[in-house]
């Protein structure tokens, strides 16, 4: 126990200080980045808890992001409000398409999730008088926090910035940790490995599955503001079906299911195409290389393959009893 | 009335290489339950094999072609059993997987024959004139080959103790492992088949539009359209599905515009699949 | 009192008639058995029952009140929960403490947002609920197996822990469908002795099995069904010399008479 609290301690310290360790800007532009793709990928994995994938997570995060934007353009209101409207909007716009789609189940949900994300996508593209069409929204204002009369703090430097993901990645976890921990978890995963079953007992499966859809969507809003205000500028291609599948991705390669699972996932996924770059034009193939290596010997994802090297350590460490093996009848 | 009938031929020749593409996927998607989504970059490789023999060897069109499907159908069992195999059992990983492998495909094509378009030559000249109605000989042989593939495929499925065991294996995999048959194997012929499908389309579609190394993602996202309004898993839905595409496309590019299209169409599949979602050739799934 | 009743239900699948006006009455903390040869519409019924099908025709009634057409969690909320023939309900990859857990969620009175938040409250409903699955674990004789995952049960393990899942929600009425499916006698007995515990605690029970004997032994009444049709009703004894009881499992050579102890030629039963 004692030794948990001290690896949670060491790695709050060493992410409150973790910028002093970055050498140039770039390298706290990778960490924001990655933060929000941290969130992006718990929050999915949230959705993954009741069994269901969403392929419209990239669309989501865009509605989070265009709404914020154009609210803290057109209405001038403060972009700490504008914010969390973009990710209450995307998590209302989850829990309508919910409603109408959650019934559906597996592969064929996932097909609506998709459909529904090219529209989405398509409508920031042609809709140019409230969206800007394919140039996207130029622009966007910093988040400023004004303390009344006093003084004014602008979230524009990078570092700021890197706080401020910090917070919301911190949210996140907790969130997802309290719902992985109570009893709200527990139905999500009886509804995702049996929902027949979990019927027969009285859990209503159609709440657990929009509470997960609608809040899984409200943070993709919330890091698709998040997005918008760091970046200045939001366009259509941000949010595209192929953003949503780096996402999935990003939860497959990290572990599904696990807290840390997308954690890994999304960081890995931020920071190889990195190391990759000096590669140049096998950077692509390698990357997908990487990928399929992963997924065939790490099928639980990194959080499984880094689980089973811990194992073997602690199995060769000490010749332990196997706890809870098969029962000899 | 004759350009009605011109723009409906028209589109009945593309949409039989639709055709192609969509049994291929859903051959692949009702036996293996797997999404293939590096389907179009089989479809990309047939167009270019095709390319390299007429073009390089110097061979006939029709070798050509041959030759590239059964290139791309050895590929097709070499990918399946090193990569897909292992996977089979989680279908989300299966995606991930597939999708790599497409990237993969892809960025391999472009290194090797840059961004530009290729085109195949032409494997018969001219156009056919019947009745005021124009068709180009290229078409006719694309639709000629289709529609032979095609016969053949349905003497495959529906007459032999392979097709019989492919269909059972599709209905209830462990039925089938009951009665003896080889699953593995019907996996391995059957991916085979479906990408096969795909090289051919594309070896096809070389002479009439050209190739290019990203030409697989727009040609597989038409099919996945197809074959998620049709019923994924249906033959029916396929044919009729990637015909019906074709006529409609051909009709709203002479008519219409391209652009509200796209919208309507996802906004169909939606609709569809809201009210049932097994596709409108599909059997009833249970829902849970 | 009848806690339980169906009133002149029916139900067609694209043609077949599955089940035909059927009606039943269950008394309460009785055992009612329903037994008919295979096929013959009692898991449908179950499923009409407890709304994981639609009635054609007819009513249900449950605790006094018109259940018909609710939707399965509401219906298992209100005491009446089912349990299936076939293993394969279980959450597989969960330990067995897990699986039982997973049912006590309807008594949790602390809303969602207090366990987002993580309040003590919820915390606790947390402890007392996992006090009562632990507890259940005992009765059903699986506390030893706590820790271990469903998948890893022998078979026979894992059709009580089926039982143990549908006795979690704390139910009124419990439907067993086969739980006896694949046990060897020895295993039969413990399922029977279990079945007469669960009714000693109050609960009422209806069962469906094909084993003559322990439905014999244990159930108050039966009710027999063949083709979807209700044929006999009665006490064991009654309905077991029941001419048309006995025609239809002569019917059906895969039927074990050895419970039905009359002058009927000795038919072995295939297993």
């Amino acid at each position: 126990m004692k030794k948990e609290n001290w690896l949670i301690i060491f790695t709050l310290v060493l992410l409150l200080t973790l910028p002093a360790f970055a050498r140039d800007a770039f390298q706290l532009h990778l960490l924001i980045v990655s933060g929000i793709y941290v969130v992006l990928a718990i929050s999915l994995n949230l959705i993954f808890l009741t069994g269901q994938l969403s392929i419209a997570h990239g669309a989501m995060m865009g509605i989070g992001a265009y709404t914020s934007a154009l609210m803290s353009l057109k209405l001038n209101w403060p972009v700490f409000i504008c914010m969390p409207t973009g990710a209450l909007v995307s998590g209302l716009v989850g829990f309508i398409i919910g409603l109408l789609v959650l019934r559906i189940t597996g592969i064929y949900f996932a097909i609506v999730t998709f459909a529904f994300g090219e529209i989405v996508v398509l409508a920031f593209l042609t809709w140019e008088s409230l969206f800007g069409g394919p140039n996207g929204i130029l622009n966007i204002p910093s988040p400023t926090f004004k303390f009344p009369g006093l003084f004014e703090v602008s979230f524009s430097s990078k570092l700021a910035y890197y706080y401020l993901i910090l917070l919301t990645v911190f949210i996140a976890i907790f969130i997802f940790r309290r719902f992985n921990l109570s009893y709200l978890g527990r139905a999500c995963r009886a509804i995702a490995k049996s929902e027949r079953l979990a019927k027969s007992i009285g859990i209503n499966a159609m709440y657990y599955k929009l509470l997960a859809f609608s809040v899984g969507n409200l943070f993709a809003g919330l890091a698709g503001a998040l997005y918008a205000h760091y970046l200045h500028y939001i366009g259509p291609g941000y949010f595209s079906f192929h953003e949503s599948v780096h996402i999935i991705v990003a939860v497959v390669i990290g572990g599904v299911g696990t807290l840390l699972g997308p954690i890994l996932g999304a960081i890995f996924l931020t920071y190889l195409p990195e190391f990759l770059r000096a590669a140049r034009d096998y950077e692509m193939m390698i990357y997908a290389f990487i990928l399929i290596l992963v997924l065939k010997f790490m099928p639980e994802g990194l959080y499984g393959g880094l689980n089973s090297v811990k194992n073997t350590v602690r199995l060769f460490f000490s010749r332990g009893e196997e706890q809870g093996g098969p029962v000899r009848s | 009335m004759n350009i009605l009938l011109q723009v409906g031929i028209n589109g009945l020749t593309i949409g039989l290489l639709y055709v192609l593409m969509a049994l291929g996927l859903t051959l692949i998607f009702g036996v293996m339950d797997i999404i293939n989504f590096a389907h179009g970059e089989f479809y990309m490789l047939g167009a270019f094999f095709t390319y390299i023999a007429t073009v390089k060897f110097q061979m006939s069109f029709f070798t050509s072609l041959a030759i590239a499907i059964a290139v791309v159908a050895i590929l097709a069992i070499l990918i399946e059993r090193i990569v897909f195999r292992p996977l089979l059992h989680s279908p989300l990983n299966v995606l991930i997987v597939s999708l790599a492998v497409s990237i993969f495909l892809q960025h391999l094509s472009q290194l090797s024959f840059g961004p530009d378009n290729y085109k195949i030559p032409s494997p018969a000249l001219g156009v056919f004139v019947l009745g005021g109605l124009y068709f180009p000989k290229e078409r006719l042989v694309a639709a000629g080959v289709s529609i032979l593939l095609l016969f053949g495929l349905y003497l495959l499925i529906f007459h032999t103790k392979f097709g019989r065991a492919m269909r059972a294996v599709a209905q209830d995999p462990e039925s089938a492992a009951l009665q003896g048959v080889k699953i593995s194997r019907i996996y391995m012929y059957s991916f085979s088949i479906g990408c096969g499908l795909a090289a051919a389309a594309g070896g096809l579609i070389g002479p009439i539009f050209s190739a290019n190394a990203f030409m697989g993602t727009l040609a597989v996202v038409k099919a996945f359209v197809v074959i998620i309004l049709a019923g994924l898993g249906s033959i029916r839905g396929a044919i009729i599905g990637g015909l019906a595409l074709g006529v409609v496309e051909s009709f709203s590019s002479t008519f219409l515009g391209t652009q509200y299209c796209d919208m309507i169409g996802f906004a169909l599949i939606i609709l569809v699949l809201i009210v049932k979602p097994s596709g409108l050739f599909g059997t009833a799934i249970e829902k849970a | 009192m009848v806690l339980l009743e169906a009133k002149e239900i029916s139900k067609s699948f694209g043609g077949i008639n599955a089940v035909v006006n059927f009606s039943f009455e269950v008394k309460k903390n009785e055992i009612l058995g329903l037994i008919g040869p295979n096929g013959a519409g009692k898991t449908t019924i179950f499923n009409l029952l407890t709304g994981f099908a639609a009635v054609d025709k007819g009513q249900v009634w449950f605790s006094g009140k018109d259940i018909t057409g609710l939707k399965p969690h509401i219906i298992a909320a209100e005491g009446l929960v089912r349990t299936f023939q076939s293993t394969e309900y279980l959450y597989f990859g969960c330990s067995v403490l897990e699986n039982v857990l997973m049912s006590k969620h309807t008594f949790f009175r602390t809303s969602t947002l207090s366990n987002l938040i993580g309040l003590s409250k919820a915390k606790e409903e947390e402890r007392t609920c996992r006090n009562e699955a632990l507890e259940l674990l005992d009765f059903m004789g699986l506390r030893e197996f706590e820790s271990t995952l469903a998948d890893n049960l022998p078979h026979g393990l894992q059709r009580i822990l089926g039982v143990a899942i549908g006795l979690a929600a704390k139910p009124k009425l419990l439907l067993l469908d086969e739980p006896m499916t694949g046990m060897n006698p020895g295993e039969k007995r413990s399922m029977t002795r279990l079945v007469d515990k669960i009714r000693n605690q109050g609960i009422t029970i209806v069962m469906i099995e094909h084993d003559m004997r322990s439905v014999m032994e244990i159930c108050d009444r039966l009710v027999v069904i063949n083709f979807g049709h209700k044929i006999c009703e009665g006490r064991p004894e009654e309905v077991k010399e029941n001419p048309d009881v006995i025609e239809a499992y002569l019917g059906k050579k895969q039927w074990s008479l050895c419970g039905l102890k009359t002058s009927l030629p000795g038919i072995s039963r295939q297993r």
